[in-house]
């Protein structure tokens, strides 16, 4: 077998298994002999190897539709890949990617603003932190999910992030005003320098809004618009060092989904 | 125009929006499939969503040295571990842990940035290359097949799939995917433990 115009495309072939038996004995008796051909055998064999991995690893997911089937015959049609609709002219991917929500641009809200708006919602409002929230800590208008109206009483269980406590978040809506209390079981001695606080928590976007100390030994009574209950989805508990950070620690003990 | 790798992420680190919903193009499929392989589908579009949002909110951590496609699957990786966290432990399957977590776990992640990046190498070709070696990839149809499905003649489609590896060969190199052959280390992906994308 001499060398073809395009060798590439012989080696392609050859790799896919879309030579004859014939041609394949030709091809290999000639890249025994060719070590030009041998090295380009090198770099096709390199991308087809990662096209397979790619491809073996992707499936059908992420094939885009090719115009020209669009505007394919029906015999075309009829013999399109698998995942593919062709029940029409339009060929859809097998699966489609749902909607990015696009963050609002960055903004920067003054500490002491944010600072006050925690300070109306938090009644028992000890030590309450302020934020610097940015656009990227904001999450984005359409990622607020519509939570079903908060009922006019209701309760969920706390149940233990670290740790074996468990408690419980009663709310109770008889008006404007979400009634909130946190009632805690089994929960250790925080220690000294530190204590338990307690944070609405809309766990797709991790945005927190801080709520107050909690108290292990009693329950704990926190009054919260109604608006702002339903922009969060759970309560957590969190443990704090008493250092001066207002933000999470990141040492949850107890997280309630609601 | 499709940006590469690094441009993207520069454009992401200051703070381009538009950057941000190029590289939800880009990687978004891919994330999904690696996310719902170990969350399964309920929550692969939370966790989906939630990879992004952190890319976005921490893009300013971007590093050039690792590859943009590595940084993704290093927070998509962390949310999946965090979505499992959340179940009962009961309902998550030790073989879903052992997927997502240390060296294996690592190990997938860089497979499927890689993956990534391939895909987003291709989506550079010219159309027809990139539909020929689509069709052939990642539809799994024999160039006979491709032939009639395009209506060309064969020999073009053999021409187009031989110069889209060659053109893609170069493009990967750009991710850093190249091996000896074309002098590029080719160790720009991977997936880190440490991503900087922790909360």
């Amino acid at each position: 077998m001499t060398h073809s115009a395009e060798p590439d495309e012989n080696l392609l072939c050859l790799l896919r298994g879309e030579l004859g038996r014939e041609q394949t004995r030709q091809m290999a008796e000639h890249l025994r002999e060719c070590e030009s051909c041998r090295l380009a055998l090198v770099d096709v064999a390199e991308i087809h190897g990662t096209l397979v991995a790619a491809a073996r690893l992707l499936g059908r997911i992420t094939v885009e539709s090719p115009a020209a089937l669009s505007a394919a015959s029906p015999s075309a049609a009829r013999t399109a890949p698998a995942g593919w609709d062709v029940s029409g002219d339009l060929v859809e991917p097998a699966e489609a990617l749902p909607p990015l929500r696009v963050p609002h641009r960055r903004r920067t809200f003054p500490r002491l603003a944010v600072g006050i708006a925690a300070g109306v919602v938090v009644v028992a409002g000890l030590g309450v932190g302020s934020f610097v929230l940015t656009g990227r800590d904001r999450p984005p208008v359409s990622a607020v999910r519509t939570a079903p109206p908060v009922s006019p009483g209701r309760s969920v269980v706390l149940e233990p992030v670290t740790g074996t406590a468990a408690g419980r978040v009663s709310m109770q809506t008889p008006g404007a005003q979400t009634e909130m209390t946190i009632s805690t079981k089994g929960l250790p001695d925080a220690g000294s320098g530190r204590f338990y606080y307690a944070w609405l928590l809309d766990p797709q976007t991790q945005k927190m809004l801080p709520l107050g100390v909690v108290n292990s030994r009693n329950a704990m009574h926190f009054e919260v618009p109604t608006g702002l209950v339903k922009r969060y989805h759970a309560v957590d508990i969190s443990l704090q060092a008493d250092n001066g950070n207002p933000g999470h620690s990141a040492t949850s003990v107890l997280r309630a989904l609601y | 125009m499709v940006d590469d790798d690094d441009v993207l992420g520069q454009r992401l680190a200051d703070g381009d929006e538009s950057a941000l919903t190029e590289c939800y193009a880009r990687y978004g499929p891919t994330v999904l499939a690696y996310v719902r392989r170990h969350v399964g589908p309920d929550e692969a579009e939370d966790v989906l969503q939630n990879t992004f949002l952190d890319l976005w909110r921490h893009s300013d951590r971007y590093d050039p040295r690792q590859s943009l496609g590595g940084w993704v699957f290093t927070i998509a990786r962390r949310r999946a571990i965090d979505a499992l966290r959340r179940r009962r432990p009961a309902v998550v399957q030790v073989d879903t842990l052992r997927d997502l977590v240390g060296e294996d776990g690592r190990e997938i992640a860089e497979r499927f940035a890689w993956a990534a990046d391939v895909r987003a190498a291709m989506s550079r070709l010219p159309d027809a290359q990139r539909e020929a070696l689509e069709l052939a990839y990642f539809a799994d149809h024999t160039q006979r097949d491709i032939s009639r499905l395009l209506q060309v003649p064969i020999g073009t489609v053999k021409a187009r799939m031989a110069r889209g590896t060659r053109a893609l060969g170069d493009l990967l190199v750009d991710y850093g995917h190249s091996g000896d052959s074309r002098g590029e280390p080719g160790t720009r992906t991977s997936v880190a433990d440490d991503g900087g994308a922790s909360e």
